[in-house]
């Protein structure tokens, strides 16, 4: 356990030029910010596309994170507000860099009945909405970090997650004592 | 122990916890951003240098001019003025590798 850089040393060493570090810190975090992405965006590869770009722009501006020990906070807010741009942008020019998927295993896309019931789930909530369940419920984000990742206050979040959830429940069809 | 119904649907969709063409992919676009930066930080350099030389110009010529004709001497001054060059261009281009020759050089 003591064997692994903390995400503070890994910032420091990648700002001093460290790509092993920068990749290090991909590595640790790509999960958490693509499992986001794709709860946000209705298209994985949108998603994927979009956490290459908060990876990108997080390399760009590594010297203004004020708190590296919150780099994954930071890597969430970076990936919120590009996907609120893309949002923003539909109409524009869909070519990817997706080539690299074709080399991923088999068993690493998503695909299952469950995935995709809860895709389209999530794709009825409003974004705002959306990205609030994809935090808290399905990231373990507590509501103040969520708040301060989405910039809205702390009650709409809680609201939001109230709510989100109400309705994917009942999209869903899942009973609150299922387990 | 209560477990969220809707958690085993959440990890249904979740991202590989390890993807090497992902981090691979990722490092390549990062590669190609600085490889941007530095051929801009580059070019500005070398932008630099010839405005500076375009203002110099003047005095350059002056010199030469009045240089003796001893072709020893204008050897001297450009092989001075060529290494205040190659100096100025080092370092404002620190980052980017300059040929090995001229890095013994400097």
């Amino acid at each position: 356990m003591s064997g692994q850089p903390t995400d503070a040393a890994l910032v420091a060493a990648a700002r001093s030029g460290s790509d092993r570090a920068f990749s290090r810190l991909v590595d640790r975090h790509q999960q958490a910010v693509r499992s986001f992405l794709r709860r946000v965006c209705r298209h994985e590869a949108d998603a994927d596309d979009l956490a290459q770009e908060t990876f990108l722009a997080a390399w760009t501006s590594l010297r203004t994170l004020d708190k590296p020990e919150r780099v994954r906070s930071w890597l969430f807010g970076i990936a919120w507000r590009r996907a609120q741009g893309m949002a923003r942008s539909m109409s524009r020019s869909r070519r990817r860099e997706t080539d690299w998927q074709g080399e991923r295993p088999e068993h690493d896309r998503p695909g299952t009945e469950m995935n995709i019931a809860m895709q389209q789930a999530l794709a009825q909530l409003p974004p705002d909405q959306r990205a609030a369940v994809a935090l808290c419920l399905a990231g373990d984000w507590s509501h103040a970090d969520a708040a301060q990742i989405l910039e809205i206050p702390l009650g709409t979040v809680k609201s939001h997650v109230s709510r989100g959830r109400a309705r994917l429940v009942e999209i869903l069809g899942v009973r609150e004592d299922d387990h | 122990m209560t477990t969220d119904p809707l958690k085993a649907f959440f990890e249904a969709g979740e991202a590989p916890a390890i993807d090497r063409p992902f981090r691979a992919a990722t490092m390549q676009r990062i590669a190609r951003r600085r490889l941007q930066f530095e051929l801009a930080r580059a070019g500005l350099a070398g932008l630099a240098v010839f405005a500076a030389l375009l203002l110099l110009r003047p005095v350059i010529i002056a010199l030469v001019l009045s240089l003796p004709a001893s072709l020893g001497e204008a050897g001297v001054v450009l092989a001075v003025t060529g290494l205040a060059v190659f100096g100025g261009y080092y370092l404002v281009t620190r980052s980017l590798p300059l040929p090995a020759w001229v890095q013994r050089l400097l």
